[in-house]
């Protein structure tokens, strides 16, 4: 692909971020009118498909390129400056990345892990909206303790054989490709015994099942794998070496994701200001003190990452701080649109608001839980004794 | 590079807790530019470490003095005095400066375009005593002050006011800190049911959850007095007031948790906790509560949802 018109030709650095910000804000400003804008409460495959479609404009026009190596297809620049773009397009009002967050949880990693030959490929077909990308860790019986997931993996020639069932996997039913995180040692080995596969999930034996889902969106999939061969290419680092990959994934998904999470949670704070009272005020002060320092904090994790590093156990109170910022901001909205927020006699887009209230109720949730990001800091950062 | 000014801040003002001797050895002048990240980082450093040992400098007197042209530096001391009213023809000045009384200069911004300066003999001590016994309330009689003439007084406060807030912040965090470091320390020692109390998931989560709050604070901090986060943020506008707002809330949240672990009490002289929870709630007082900062900053227009949490 050609060098856009308008991009400069040099490699990206962190010094230019700011000069970045600012040829971005431009460009996403002239060209606003044709990029497609999807409104939340449409059908949620439409709002996907919208999305694939604003990724291959970004990547057309060389944006999307920006903030990952040359070497792997990109134009340079780091972390920082995919940073921006996120906080220069959920300004500019576009919607949540959704499925594209795997750009900044699975692909930092996966750069770092895996055959940088392979991952250059595949990454270019994410950014280009051609494919996308979901994560299979969880399992019906492996939540907070993911160590003990039973999916195994056994050789079979020049590859494996992946057999076993992942739950609650975004996107899966959207997906193309999922890293999978399975068993390939014995299970008295624990995260020792563990490899990661980048499956398609076209392969013969895949089957993806979508969860329906109560608050509007069908984001979730069953995903099983009956005897799938997956060539030993697509392992993401070494045999017995998963852990270590799956351990940068969970840091990009609890500080680094943040970042990207906390500039759709800057827009939604807006639309509630515009509506509340001055009788509120010191609630959403208090909203925005949680966004600010939400903000700061995962700002930390994108430099780290822009350096090379992942966070690990200290990516913890960045994910603690997104659940606190994310359920305050939801129940301030509870408080402000007070009765329409469940009954919505008044307002227009109350699927959204009921929509985004019910997501907000998970945060706690997802990517470890508030608990185990609380045990996770007790441990590892303040080094207090194990029970 | 920053914990080590921190540190080295610290031990030298635990060994000199009072006066200029420390701001001396430390090269502080309160001429300082914040865009220079030398001067960003050892202004950081001294407020921080001020928190973590309750010293009482006058460097934040100084700081406000000289934003004013009073004070040219700590060997020409200098304080200020929060206004509070007029009472029976009197001025009432509430002192806001730890360690004023080797001040040889008090400056009173009474707001609008006044500015007065007297000496300290010209003030009386009001009686009422604040929370931290390093501050005292005096009063002095508008005839003992002169008025000072400063050009452009509205800027002068505007840059005063800032600098201020954003040093009670750090000096919050230093208390934090340290207190986030007696609790855990004492989570180890002290043994209950046969076991260390650090050991119990109840207290490993309330001082989690509290530290989840000392680390926000500290990289809000970090990114109101520059480092390259800078480059994500590039045009902070109103970061003091919410770094000090930031401030005064995880204050109250991490002095509670640690009373909490530590059995402090709050109240009795046994425990060192119940010093820093004083200074904690004097530093909340002083340039804006958290509670009438946090009702500011709700109540900000919406045209601009990034200015809100500092960002152009």
């Amino acid at each position: 692909m050609s060098t856009p018109v308008g991009l400069r030709t040099q490699p990206f650095e962190l010094s230019d971020a700011v000069e970045f910000r600012a040829s971005f804000r431009h460009w996403l400003l002239e060209h606003k009118e044709r990029l497609p804008q999807s409104e939340m409460g449409a059908d949620f495959a439409e709002r996907l498909e919208t999305l694939r479609v604003l990724q291959s404009e970004l990547y057309a026009a060389g944006w999307a390129r920006i903030g990952w190596p040359e070497r792997v297809g990109g134009l340079g620049g780091s972390a920082v400056h995919r940073a921006v773009m996120y906080d220069e397009l959920a300004l500019a009002g576009f919607p949540t990345r959704s499925a594209f967050e795997h750009l900044e949880i699975l692909a930092p990693a996966m750069l770092v892990h895996w055959d940088e030959q392979k991952f250059g490929e595949m990454l270019s077909l994410l950014l280009s909206g051609d494919e996308l990308w979901c994560q299979g860790f969880s399992e019906p019986d492996a939540g907070s303790d993911l160590v003990s997931m039973r999916t195994t993996g056994t050789r079979d020639g020049e590859g494996y054989r992946i057999t076993g069932a992942k739950c609650w996997t975004s996107w899966a039913a959207f997906a193309d490709w999922c890293a999978v995180l399975v068993r390939t040692g014995t299970p008295e080995e624990r995260h020792r015994g563990l490899s990661a596969f980048f499956v398609d999930l076209r392969s013969a034996g895949v089957e993806v099942r979508a969860i329906r889902q109560a608050n509007g969106t069908d984001e979730f999939a069953e995903v099983t794998f009956d005897n799938v061969w997956v060539p030993e290419s697509n392992r993401i680092g070494e045999e017995g070496k998963g852990w270590p990959f799956a351990l940068d994934v969970l840091s990009c998904e609890r500080a680094a994701f943040a970042w990207l999470r906390q500039t759709r949670l800057l827009a939604v704070a807006d639309r509630l200001a515009a509506v509340a009272t001055p009788a509120v005020a010191p609630v959403m002060g208090d909203v925005v003190l949680d966004l600010f320092a939400l903000r700061a904090t995962s700002a930390q994790a994108v430099v780290e990452l822009a350096d090379g590093r992942f966070m690990g156990p200290a990516a913890a109170p960045s994910k603690s701080l997104l659940t606190s910022a994310e359920q305050n901001l939801y129940d301030a909205a509870q408080l402000i649109l007070g009765s329409d927020l469940a009954l919505g006699t008044e307002i227009d887009d109350v699927g959204a608001w009921q929509e985004d209230y019910l997501f907000s109720r998970a945060v706690s949730i997802y990517g470890g839980t508030r608990q185990i990001q609380y045990m996770t800091i007790a441990r590892f950062l303040l080094g207090l004794p194990h029970g | 590079m920053a914990d080590e000014f921190v540190r080295t801040a610290e031990a030298i003002l635990r060994r000199s807790p009072t006066g200029t001797d420390a701001l001396l050895e430390l090269e502080w002048v309160p001429s300082l530019d914040l865009a220079d990240e030398y001067s960003a980082e050892s202004f950081s450093a001294l407020f921080r470490a001020q928190g973590r040992s309750l010293a009482s400098t006058p460097a934040l007197a100084v700081l406000i003095a000289h934003q004013f042209g009073v004070v040219d530096g700590p060997q020409d001391l200098g304080t200020t005095a929060s206004y509070r009213g007029r009472r029976r023809g009197e001025l009432v000045a509430a002192t806001l400066s730890i360690a004023c009384t080797q001040a040889n200069k008090i400056v009173v911004d009474i707001g609008e375009d006044a500015l007065l300066v007297g000496s300290p003999s010209a003030f009386s001590e009001s009686g009422a005593q604040p929370l931290d016994p390093s501050c005292v309330n005096m009063t002095a009689a508008v005839s003992a002050l002169e008025p000072v003439a400063v050009d452009e007084i509205a800027l002068h406060r505007i840059q005063a006011q800032r600098l201020a807030r954003l040093a009670c912040a750090l000096e919050m965090l230093g208390v934090c800190e340290h207190l986030m470091q007696l609790a855990v320390s004492y989570a180890h020692e002290r043994r209950q049911f046969g076991a260390p109390i650090g050991s119990f998931p109840a207290l490993q989560q309330l001082l989690a959850a509290a530290e989840v709050e000392v680390v926000g604070l500290r990289n809000s901090c970090a990114v109101v007095m520059g480092e390259r986060i800078r480059a994500l943020d590039p045009d902070p506008l109103h970061d003091a007031m919410l770094v000090k707002a930031l401030a005064g809330r995880t204050t109250q949240r991490v002095t509670q948790a640690t009373l909490q672990v530590l059995g402090a009490v709050g109240f009795t002289w046994e425990n060192d906790h119940h010093r820093y929870q004083r200074r904690a709630l004097t530093l909340d007082a002083l340039f804006g509560t958290y509670h009438e900062l946090v009702a500011l900053l709700g109540a900000m227009p919406t045209d601009a949802p990034l200015r809100r949490v500092g960002v152009m």
